[in-house]
């Protein structure tokens, strides 16, 4: 719902859409929904940013830096869409400061179909399902029912070396992609208890990211 | 904000460190979603909160309920629930007399009305069509129940005591769980058997006793350790494994669970099973030991159990001595658990005269 003057890419818009309709879809299962604009693309983010420990293939590996929390203007643009269209729903909207609107959204009655759909048609779906089933309920567990400004201690988004208005690239090089650095960092020090790399990844990152926001 | 930052980007490496030296709470039993992810998080959720109230000098006026479904919002929403995100995320909620419905752990749907006894929630849960799914109750601050297939199954309860005790977690623990796990699930149970009678078991016995044996540990241990099933280990997955949080005065353990049988259960039913002889089912079973002892010694595990579930007719003199020589070896602690078929087959064993 916010104004944005870059046009939606055609490239990954569709990819965008399974994402938005998977993580919508999983929340739901959890009664978590409707998400916020902001948990909406903050989970969305990290998706992105921790999709190889669930061998799912990343949609896009950067983001512009603006704002407290990762925020992907032309996707918004797609998810209005699919609101508009009936295939997800908008619960209810907050009116902000500077006209700024916060929509929150739930599958629709044909989003939920699609939703289906694509768990029954693609393997890569039910990997991508399975991502954001830890991921949202990783989050929820943590910091995202109260808080979304993760920008300053995500350990992408947060790095000092990208000013504001820089783009934040983690998928260039594999190794710097920190969010995962720091996952992995993570799964080496608990290595003794076994931890379960993929789900494991993704719980180790949310609790940092929770623990991080107390310190702040 | 105290920010060390480099190697890691913008991380804080406080919090990573936090993370690493107190993570091990965070880390996972199974994917989230699941009922094995719902048992380990709700029954330490609800232990958490009867700590509270006892903290606080407070009780519990009426049982708190949580029932596990496979899409909260799919059965909730619409019926009048009240969506709730942050269910179970701190012990110091008002929960008394709350039945709810959830499917992670954390986050539900809780039912308009508050109830004040445990036969309100009954009805309401055989209203509902949940009688057979995964429930968890609280009943006092000092009572957790568990029923792993519904209030309706055949099979008992698991009823915990919850008190402040200290808990020291050791392989002596781990044999005695085992051994209440026998009493309470596995003997005379109808839930392993196809046809009893002919000693046919269910098409999967060891998944089946298995699943079994974790949601029971879960529901006993989550507090203070980490029931995993299935582990990957090295180029073979571990049956259960029990990783205690805190160490070194907790010990870890490793099972192989081997089940023993009379028959194979064919696969179109009427045909005539394919019968299992003593030798091949000896070696089956000594095939745990070796599988368990290399586990703890790959990995690192204080102690190897191997557990043989053992549905065969005869008393198993044979099987015992063989897995018993086996299993001391290599220092596996080896149980067999003999499966009764009958009342009658429980009453001349344990009333003999």
């Amino acid at each position: 719902m916010t104004k944005s003057a870059i046009q939606p890419n055609p490239n990954g818009a569709g990819m965008w859409k399974a994402w938005v309709l998977l993580c919508l879809g999983e929340a739901s299962r959890m009664g978590l929904t409707p998400l916020a604009t902001s948990q909406l693309h903050v989970v969305l983010y990290l998706a992105n940013t921790l999709a190889d420990l669930f061998e799912v293939t990343r949609v896009r590996g950067r983001v512009l830096k603006h704002g407290p929390f990762p925020f992907f203007p032309d996707v918004q643009w797609e998810i209005d869409r699919l609101a508009f269209s009936d295939v997800l729903s908008i619960e209810k909207v907050d009116f902000g400061a500077k006209n700024h609107l916060s929509a929150y959204y739930a599958l629709g009655d044909r989003g939920a179909d699609i939703y289906e759909g694509l768990l029954t048609q693609a393997e890569e779906a039910r990997r991508t399902a399975r991502l954001f089933r830890e991921l949202v309920s990783a989050c929820f567990g943590h910091f995202l029912g109260s808080r979304t400004d993760i920008g300053p201690i995500d350990a992408n988004y947060g790095d000092a070396n990208v000013m504001d208005g820089e783009v934040v690239d983690f998928a260039e090089w594999k190794d710097e992609n920190m969010n995962m650095q720091v996952a992995q960092h993570l799964i080496e020090r608990l290595r003794k208890l076994r931890p379960s790399v993929g789900r494991d990844g993704v719980r180790l990152y949310c609790d940092y990211l929770d623990k991080a926001m107390g310190l702040s | 904000m105290i920010a060390i930052r480099g190697q890691l980007g913008g991380a804080v490496q406080a919090a990573v460190d936090a993370v690493a030296n107190e993570g091990s709470a965070a880390l996972s039993v199974a994917d989230a979603g699941t009922k094995e992810a719902f048992l380990d998080a709700w029954t330490r959720k609800f232990a958490a909160h009867a700590r509270y109230l006892r903290a606080k000098g407070l009780s519990l006026d009426a049982p708190v309920v949580v029932v596990y479904v496979n899409d909260s919002a799919k059965f909730a929403s619409g019926a009048g629930w009240d969506r709730q995100p942050m269910l179970g995320a701190a012990p110091t909620d008002r929960l008394t007399g709350m039945f709810a419905v959830a499917t992670a752990d954390i986050g539900g749907y809780a039912h308009p009305t508050r109830f004040k006894d445990t036969s309100e929630i009954t009805d309401q849960i055989r209203q509902l069509g949940l009688a057979s799914a995964l429930t968890v109750a609280l009943m006092s601050t000092s009572e957790l129940v568990t029923w792993p297939h519904g209030i309706d199954a055949e099979l008992s309860p698991y009823q915990r005591k919850l008190d402040d005790a200290p808990v020291v977690f050791n392989l002596s623990i781990v044999t005695l769980a085992l051994d209440q796990f026998y009493e309470l699930v596995a003997r005379q149970t109808t839930t392993w058997w196809l046809k009893a009678g002919e000693r046919i078991t269910v098409p999967s016995p060891e998944g089946t006793v298995q699943n079994d044996l974790w949601l029971f540990l879960l529901g006993k241990y989550s507090e203070i350790a980490k029931v995993k099933c299935e582990t990957r280990i090295g180029n073979g997955r571990s049956d259960l494994t029990i990783d205690p949080l805190v160490k070194p005065e907790h010990q870890s353990a490793v099972l192989e669970l081997k089940v023993t049988r009379d028959v194979r259960t064919p696969e179109v039913e009427g045909r005539k099973p394919t019968t299992i002889s003593l030798t091949e089912n000896v070696q089956w079973a000594i095939s745990g030991v070796q599988q368990t002892a290399a586990y703890r010694d790959d990995e690192g595990f204080d102690g190897a159990f191997l557990c043989v579930y053992d549905f065969c007719a005869s008393k198993g003199a044979k099987l015992d001595t063989a897995i018993q020589g086996a299993a001391n070896k290599h220092g596996v602690i080896a149980k067999r658990y003999w499966i009764t078929a009958s009342h009658k087959e429980h009453r001349e064993e344990r009333y003999a005269v």
